[in-house]
């Protein structure tokens, strides 16, 4: 029976899709497996027992990621379980940006108790005009989960979609619809766009690529939804292009002290995951990437491990071995199967950066001392023994 | 050249589109055609030569529809020229009423000046998380051109539809995304839809079609939209509904002193068809409609009189005649032009409820006398004659 520890309140369809092998802990130490959500692990020490930590989210800013590698603890997270959710207050976002739908309201409100109301609305409803979606030119930045539910959703409210990502991979490209013109250049995006929409992870790579020259080629008007990260986004060059009325809008879910002060900017307060289908999705996608590595060692967005698959327990014995990214480890690993007069039915090994994963299936079992000289293997971190 | 005039301001496009085919008149007394949108056209006289008058929009309660008939002044309107517009105020409304998006970006204006307003936002934003719409049911009540365009933009954002209209043409039902589910009988949508929507013209017959019986049988947390007209929806029960909880929201485009005061109500200042391309196409189509009417004697999209059609003029003249639909009429006219020797080359006729329409192509030696002699009968209120070209 593996042990679960939830640090955050996780939805019960996910601790309910663990399984019947499964059950809830209140004491970490004792813990297999940390569900997580928001909570800050940068503090906490984890006990030799935990195996992995699954983030109910996409970001894993809270999580001691290499700390947790060199521990042989595997870290989750749930990409695309809030795709959904994200693209539609996108969608919102550009509709929201098209006509002033708030101010609409806003004004509304503000009339509540004249006898009149209906009457001056025909009058005042000019402010809040604006324009359509249909017909004008949607790019959008990044085709992950997000991004390419983005593009189609454009596609089918009647808009000309461009996408751009140059990692662009098979599984997404199969999903766009195939009137979203792939460009090759953020230029096009940039000359072409009426809107522009980022879905990018924030590395060293991307953070301020909405810059000053980029958002100086875009044309006049464009409106700009930024639903990733606000370190995307140069906002002082923003505020100035919204000042100017370069920029339309900008919509924006990070609430922070420059985009509050920005003119024609309608800001929301990290909104893009909060709907109940996206904590539930999150939920139900920890809990399966957890059990399928607690039971079979298969590991699906990992985000310190690369991912490795070897289907259901087929031997007695799966053995898996975290290790250092360096020569002689895999050597080392066979060696000592075969020293102990086992086979390898089944091997796999993926490496990510710094560090690798061995997922291997055995004809036989392995002794303990076995199992204990891999460990001592300069170059390992952790040797788990999976028994059927 | 006709002369046109404009009731109210409309775009440039349109004007350039308007005065390529038409000139300007001086006044609505020296129009042959009129362009309107919502000026209040029933305390006007109306001149002895005013041939059509197009109404820029779809609601007609600014036109003197019954004295337009009895003058042989046809009224058209465009219907589903903002179509697109109020599709995309739907779906900004369901988005709304599914996650508290207003609420929360008042709460940022409220707090911009706090200085770690990212960490208190993420405290707070737990208050103004919701739903999502995909995975959820759509009922469209009436799937006409906003109607349908609704149930398919619904579809594509993976809503299962449910769409209801006994008078479903087989222009929008070709239109209609094929997984939207027809029902029989508009107690299916009351039963399981999470969002209903109303697009159905306001009439004796659908005024408050939701009622207090109607939002009785919907599910608890339902959310209603009405981007139609007001007096579909009882407020006072919608109101009550509010109250208990047993509806979520009700998201309108009427603001009047009872939506104004509902709680849980989202209400907008009439902007479903206020975009530039709604107004842009109304006039477009508009301006189309006269030119059909005025040069070849074609209704499409009148309110007051059947649609008639014959394509271009392919004989030398052309009559159409606004008539009162009794028996004989079409007898009459025959025997008028048989009078005259001339054949009736090509013929169509269109009634509608009291009145019809009827459009003849005629051969042989034309006769201005067979123009006087039919608008003299008893029934016909006008009848005119277009040379071929």
């Amino acid at each position: 029976m593996y042990k679960v520890h939830c640090i955050n309140n996780i939805a019960k369809v996910g601790t309910d899709a663990l399984g019947e092998n499964f059950a809830l802990t209140d004491d970490v130490a004792n813990a297999d497996a940390i569900m997580v959500r928001s909570a800050n692990l940068h503090e906490m020490s984890f006990s030799p027992n935990l195996l992995a930590i699954a983030r109910a989210g996409a970001g894993v800013n809270n999580i001691p990621l290499d700390r947790c590698a060199e521990q042989g603890i595997v870290v989750f997270n749930t990409p695309g379980a809030n795709a959904n959710g994200v693209k539609e207050l996108v969608i919102a976002g550009m509709l929201l940006a098209a006509r002033d739908i708030c101010g609409g309201i806003d004004w509304v409100e503000r009339h509540y108790d004249d006898p009149n109301v209906g009457t001056l609305a025909e009058k005042a409803k000019n402010r809040y005009a604006g324009t359509e979606l249909a017909g004008k030119t949607l790019g959008v930045i990044g085709l992950g989960a997000i991004g390419a539910m983005v593009a189609n959703a454009g596609r089918s409210l009647g808009m000309h979609v461009l996408g751009y990502d140059p990692y662009l991979s098979v599984k997404y490209a199969w999903s766009l619809d195939r009137h979203v013109r792939h460009v090759n250049d953020l230029k096009e995006i940039w000359a072409n766009a009426d809107y522009i929409t980022v879905h990018v992870p924030a590395t060293d790579a991307t953070k301020g690529m909405i810059s000053r020259e980029a958002i100086a080629a875009m044309k006049d008007d464009v409106v700009v939804l930024n639903y990733a990260r606000d370190a995307l986004v140069d906002e002082r060059a923003m505020a100035e292009a919204l000042q100017e009325g370069h920029v339309a809008r900008y919509m924006t879910d990070f609430a922070n002290s420059n985009s509050t002060q920005m003119p024609r900017a309608i800001v929301t307060p990290h909104l893009g995951a909060s709907t109940k289908e996206a904590e539930d999705n999150c939920a139900v996608m920890a809990a399966n990437e957890i059990r399928d590595y607690l039971e079979n060692g298969n590991i699906e967005n990992s985000v310190n491990y690369g991912a490795v698959n070897l289907g259901p327990m087929s031997t007695s014995l799966r053995l898996a071995v975290f290790h250092k990214n360096v020569p002689g480890v895999i050597g080392a690993i066979t060696a000592a199967v075969s020293g102990a007069g086992v086979n390898i039915e089944n091997m796999t090994d993926k490496s990510r950066g710094d560090y690798a994963y061995s997922l291997l299936d055995l004809s036989g079992d392995l002794d303990d001392a076995t199992i204990e000289s891999l460990t001592s293997v300069n170059g390992i971190y952790r040797v788990r023994a999976i028994r059927k | 050249m006709y002369k046109v005039h404009c009731m109210n301001r409309i775009s440039q496009a349109g004007v350039n589109q308007l005065f390529g085919t038409f000139s300007p008149a001086q006044s609505l007394e020296d129009a042959e055609a009129v362009m309107v949108r919502s000026a209040n056209m029933h305390e006007e006289t109306l001149p002895d030569g005013l041939l059509a008058i197009a109404r820029a929009g779809a609601g007609v309660n600014n036109i003197p529809l019954d004295r337009c008939t009895e003058k042989g002044i046809v009224v058209f309107n465009t219907p589903g020229a903002n179509a697109n517009g109020v599709k995309e105020m739907v779906i900004a409304g369901m988005l709304l009423a599914s996650r508290d998006i207003i609420g929360s970006n008042e709460w940022v204006r409220e707090h911009a000046e706090e200085p770690d307003i990212a960490a208190a936002a993420e405290k707070a934003k737990a208050q103004f998380g919701g739903g999502e719409i995909a995975g959820k049911t759509l009922g469209v009540i009436g799937l006409g051109a906003i109607g349908a365009m609704v149930a398919n933009a619904g579809r594509s954002l993976g809503m299962h539809v449910l769409g209801y209209d006994p008078y479903l043409s087989v222009k929008y039902a070709w239109s209609l995304d094929r997984h939207v589910h027809a029902v029989q009988n508009v107690g299916e949508i009351f039963s399981q839809a999470d969002f209903i929507t109303i697009h159905v013209p306001a009439n004796d017959k659908t005024r408050h079609m939701i009622g207090r019986d109607q939002i009785a049988q919907m599910k608890r947390g339902v959310v209603v939209l009405n981007y139609a007209r007001d007096i579909l929806v009882d407020e006072n029960a919608m109101t009550d509904a509010l109250a208990a909880g047993h509806v979520a929201r009700y998201v309108t485009d009427f603001a009047n002193p009872t939506t104004a005061h509902m709680k849980g109500a989202i209400v907008t200042s009439h902007l479903g068809a206020s975009t530039v391309e709604a107004e842009d196409n109304c006039a477009a189509m508009a301006i189309s409609e006269l030119r059909e009417y005025l040069l070849a004697g074609n209704i499409t999209n009148s309110v007051n009189f059947g649609n008639v059609d014959l394509g271009p003029i392919e004989t030398d003249e052309r009559i159409v005649v606004l008539h009162r639909n009794v028996p004989n009429m079409i007898g009459s006219f025959s025997q008028i032009l048989t009078d005259a020797h001339m054949n009736i080359e090509n013929m169509a006729n269109k009634r509608r409820g009291e009145v019809a329409t009827t459009l003849l192509e005629t051969s042989g030696l034309w006769n201005d006398s067979v123009i006087d002699r039919i608008a003299a009968l008893e029934g016909v209120f006008r009848a005119r004659m277009i040379p071929g070209h």
